[in-house]
């Protein structure tokens, strides 16, 4: 049974959490349509790297088209259009 | 070159024969650390490593209060811990993508890099990494500096080093560490086959010219390198003797025995030459790590400036073949 958005959503929260090692944040406090750069999280680039290495490793989807990852990285919701997309 | 403030994290060795369950879990002595908060921002310390955080720790209070014309570092191992997680990723990947935030905390001078870029100080910046004497050497940098450029006259100089699961595991193996279930309250004192293993991080706010609130001095450093032990003793007496000082005119020894029986015979030699000064043995304090000889300063620090009168203080350490030797004094009030 493939998983719903929900669970998929709450796995990538997971992820970034630790591939981004935010200490003080849970994963269940990241909204799907918070902005994740620019916003209270306090991504920077080196955490747009991260994210990049995170989605080739956990879910085999490469971005090599900079202008496509901004769109792909703006959101959890956005993550989670192409995670689905792909799949 | 005088020592206007010092600032330390280290390990907390017991009062006791029980050195509890830190000590017996990881058969080392690792550091406490503090809580950062406050002092070290959240979104940059999250992608620290514990050498990064340690040194970080100990140096931004001091930075932050004083002018500084340069900040240089002694770290034998830097981010080691970040380094193979680096290596690893290489090898787990077969070098694919890989993250960048273990591979810029993976270098030896991610400590002071981030210094100077968060505190926007671009100021002479540089990093020793010369085993048992990388310490040493960024003093001996500082004393250059000091001497060739008018324009610095002080500067932040650290002693850092952490233990990573993969480095004590090497070194113990090379027979520089040793793991024991427990140790004597008197460990340094006792015969192993290897040093009991510990880490931290010092720091010191340095000024080329004395000033109204610190007459304590870096007076000299001198390293050697495979010496034999009747070597050692003559450097010694060399070095007193530059600056015109007998044993006797030394009020304070501090050795870096460190229970491992292949250096006891060279401290029995270098101790037996100040029959009248007050001993230390520093590593009972902060175990072995290669920057060990910035916690013997530290000490040395703290207790020169208890002193009125004109007292000198001299540090003896040797650790794989390297020795250093280090000469503090106190100018009297």
């Amino acid at each position: 049974m493939s998983k719903s958005r929900e669970e998929i959503a709450l796995e990538l929260k997971q992820h970034i959490v630790t591939y981004l090692n935010l200490l003080d944040i849970k994963p269940e406090e990241i909204k799907n349509d918070e902005p994740l750069f620019g916003g209270d999280l306090g991504l920077d680039s080196i955490d747009s790297v991260e994210l990049i290495v995170m989605l080739d490793r956990e879910y085999g989807i490469k971005i090599k088209n900079p202008t496509e990852g901004r769109t792909i990285l703006n959101s959890v919701d956005s993550i989670l259009d192409k995670i689905q997309s792909e799949n | 070159m005088y020592i206007q403030e010092a600032n330390h994290i280290g390990i907390h060795v017991p009062d006791s024969d029980d050195l509890g369950n830190i000590f017996l879990e990881n058969k080392c002595f690792l550091v406490q650390e503090p809580d950062y908060t406050g002092i070290i921002p959240s979104n940059i310390l999250r992608r620290m490593g514990k050498a990064v955080r340690l040194g970080m720790g100990v140096a931004l209070p001091i930075i932050q209060k004083y002018p500084v014309d340069a900040i240089i570092m002694g770290t034998a191992n830097g981010g080691l811990e970040d380094c193979i997680k680096f290596l690893n990723q290489i090898v787990e990947f077969e070098e694919g993508v890989l993250t960048p935030t273990n591979f810029v905390q993976s270098t030896p001078n991610a400590l002071a890099g981030q210094l100077a870029i968060l505190t926007q100080n671009h100021c002479y910046n540089n990093t020793h990494t010369n085993n048992a004497l990388s310490f040493e050497n960024a003093l001996i940098d500082l004393k250059l500096q000091f001497e060739d450029h008018e324009n610095i006259q002080n500067a932040i100089v650290g002693a850092v080093d952490e233990i990573s699961t993969y480095n004590f595991t090497i070194d113990c193996l090379t027979g520089i560490f040793i793991k024991k279930d427990q140790v004597a309250k008197n460990w340094v004192l006792e015969n192993y086959k290897g040093a009991i293993a510990g880490e931290g991080a010092t720091m010191f706010y340095l000024t080329k010219h004395s000033n109204n609130t610190s007459t304590i001095k870096i007076k000299a450093i001198s390293v050697g390198l495979l010496l034999d032990e009747h070597e050692i003793s003559e450097n010694v007496k060399e070095l007193l003797l530059k600056h015109q000082l007998s044993v006797n005119d030394i009020q304070f020894i501090s050795t870096g025995r460190n229970g491992d029986e292949r250096y006891q015979s060279i401290y029995d030699q270098v101790e037996a030459l100040f029959p009248n000064a007050a001993l230390n043995h520093f590593k009972s304090k902060c175990a072995e790590y290669k920057t060990a000889t910035g916690f013997a300063v530290y000490e040395a620090f703290q207790t020169l400036q208890k002193q009125t009168k004109t007292s000198h203080y001299l540090i003896f350490n040797t650790l794989n073949q390297r020795q250093s030797l280090i000469l503090i004094e106190k100018e009297s009030n």
